[in-house]
């Protein structure tokens, strides 16, 4: 199965930079992946680690530091969406794939899919990878690893 | 563990249904979209049959609490003051109450807990929602911004996809097959083609369910529930006032709820709704009563996944072993466990968001006092459990009511 069959025409909707408000803590994710790192944040009170990364902790900790993971991991659970929200079908080609990767530490993150060749499959290497799209913005995308 | 005694002592059930839109010309000559139905109209349909079955009228009802779960669903703000100004519940307090697809439940545990703490003997919970009138893909989107913008909407998770995660998971980790899967609404239909406020009145079999389109994969169209308008309402009142107005109360003897973490890759597993598991052990817990007293079960069933969840967390079954109880018939009424969604579930009845929670209340008294349609009659309910579920688990309610 070729990834034109697989319907992978996400970029809009991907955009992690301007589609929602910039805050400064959001803006250092984003920096991190503008230099191909995943940041994820440690509550230096209680030291639990968020990924996606929380800026507060329910520890009531507001002090987090920031720290580099491996991007690679295993594929939590998946989809085939084949009915997108108005708000996103706008913007991309149904159907897409929805990935959710596992990390170290049992931390997990949603995103796209690509690069798949056959339907995707729990536990299936993959790693995830940032891609500056053609209209210069930048998402980031779940791949075999 | 007793709780305060509060009962039900009217109920009310509109037929949930399609009732579509009507286009008109505007002012200005531009064609414009409204619902078919309105919240007036909708809630007229439940509540004076409530009123009348509590053999009360107005002057009795104190207050309202009214479950709309989206006022863009309504096209309509502060929609609790119009419900309770239109059918006449004046000049008494009301008040909204929204916990996405729950909205209903938590109507009925607002009230109660007015009724519980003595302010108040007699208040009405009115659940209803408008929903056909729009697009299948703006309802998806009005549901899908529930998720977190930031992390998950943008990534397209609708809120078939959100459950789709989870069936994908537990095919994997528990075996889970596509089969067990579309036994789900086989039983809702069955069950649904009897209740005459069904929406989808309609026999299907499994061919039907795993040939269905692919919506978000792996489910398909019949594992998701139906998009529907309608309105529920129970009366309900303080021990000492039930026991005055009704000889047939319903007793709320536990009052589970809990909730489950607002992004669905912060949660524990996805095999299981942790939720689901603490809401029901803190409703059993009040009420004295374990899975094993059940005797029909109305569970959230807005995808076949949530229903096989629905039964392990309950304790109906093993925990993994939610598909295999499905396909052994373990929830019909001839099956070995507890008879579960014999209304037709959110699936085949439907589920209007704001109404589905306070549904499920007034078939359940109607199981326990032997009135519903023969074929989908349970024998001799001593207990009945209802359970419904906010978005994926951020909200869960479990009821446990007895005559």
């Amino acid at each position: 199965m070729s990834e034109h069959e697989m319907g992978f025409v996400v970029e809009l909707s991907s955009d992690v930079k301007n589609r929602q408000r910039m805050t400064a803590d959001f803006r250092k994710f984003i920096t991190g992946l503008e230099e191909g790192k995943f940041l994820a944040t440690k509550c230096k009170k209680c030291g639990k680690k968020f990924m996606p990364p929380r800026f507060t902790c329910p520890c009531g900790g507001t002090d987090l530091e920031w720290f580099e993971i491996n991007p690679e991991g295993t594929l939590y659970t998946w989809s085939i969406v084949h009915f997108a929200p108005e708000g996103i079908a706008k913007q991309t080609n149904v159907p897409y794939v929805l990935g959710v990767i596992e990390f170290e530490d049992e931390l997990r993150l949603a995103a796209h899919m690509k690069g798949l060749t056959s339907k995707p499959k729990v536990g299936m290497k993959v790693k995830v990878a940032p891609q500056e799209l053609e209209n210069g913005n930048l998402a980031y995308f779940i791949k075999p690893a | 563990m007793a709780i305060p005694k509060v009962a039900i002592v009217g109920i009310g059930h509109s037929k949930y249904g399609k009732r579509g839109k009507v286009i008109q010309e505007d002012i200005e000559g531009e064609k414009a979209t409204y619902p078919a139905v309105t919240l007036r109209e909708l809630a007229h349909e439940s509540y004076f049959p409530a009123l009348e079955h509590a053999g009360i009228t107005n002057d009795d009802v104190e207050g309202s609490v009214v479950g709309i779960a989206a006022e863009a669903f309504a096209g309509q703000g502060a929609g609790a003051a119009l419900v309770a100004d239109e059918v006449g519940i004046i000049g008494k307090p009301t008040m909204r109450v929204e916990t996405a697809c729950a909205t209903g439940s938590t109507a009925i545990r607002t009230a109660w807990a007015q009724i519980a703490s003595g302010q108040f003997d007699v208040i009405a919970a009115i659940g209803v929602e408008t929903m056909t009138w729009l697009s299948s893909s703006y309802a998806t989107e009005l549901m899908s911004v529930a998720g977190d913008h930031r992390w998950e909407y943008i990534y397209g998770i609708s809120f078939p996809t959100f459950y789709s995660l989870y069936a994908a998971r537990k095919m994997s980790v528990d075996g889970l097959t596509r089969e067990q899967l579309s036994s789900v609404p086989v039983k809702s239909h069955h069950y649904g083609y009897y209740n005459k406020n069904a929406q989808l009145r309609r026999q299907i079999t499994i061919e039907d369910a795993t040939g269905s389109i692919p919506i978000a994969e792996p489910l398909r169209l019949y594992d998701c529930c139906l998009i529907s308008d309608g309105s529920a309402t129970v009366i309900m009142a303080s021990e000492e006032k039930a026991k005055e107005m009704s000889s047939e109360p319903l007793w709320l003897t536990g009052i589970g709820t809990s909730s489950d973490t607002f992004r669905v890759t912060d949660r524990p597993n996805l095999t299981n709704i942790e939720g689901n598991v603490r809401a029901g052990q803190m409703a059993y817990k009040q009420s004295g009563k374990t899975a094993k007293d059940i005797d029909v079960a109305y569970v959230h069933d807005c995808f076949s996944i949530a229903e096989i969840m629905a039964y392990e967390d309950l304790g109906f079954c093993e925990r993994g072993k939610g598909g295999e109880w499905s396909a052994e018939r373990g929830a019909y009424i001839d099956g070995p466990g507890v008879p579960t969604n014999v209304d037709g579930g959110l699936k085949s009845k439907g589920h209007p968001l704001g109404a589905t929670g306070i549904g499920q209340v007034v078939d359940a008294y109607k199981q326990v006092y032997g009135t519903v349609e023969k074929p989908r009659q349970v024998p001799d309910v001593e207990v009945a459990l209802t359970h419904n579920v906010g978005q994926h688990g951020q909200f869960v309610n479990v009821f446990i009511l007895e005559p």
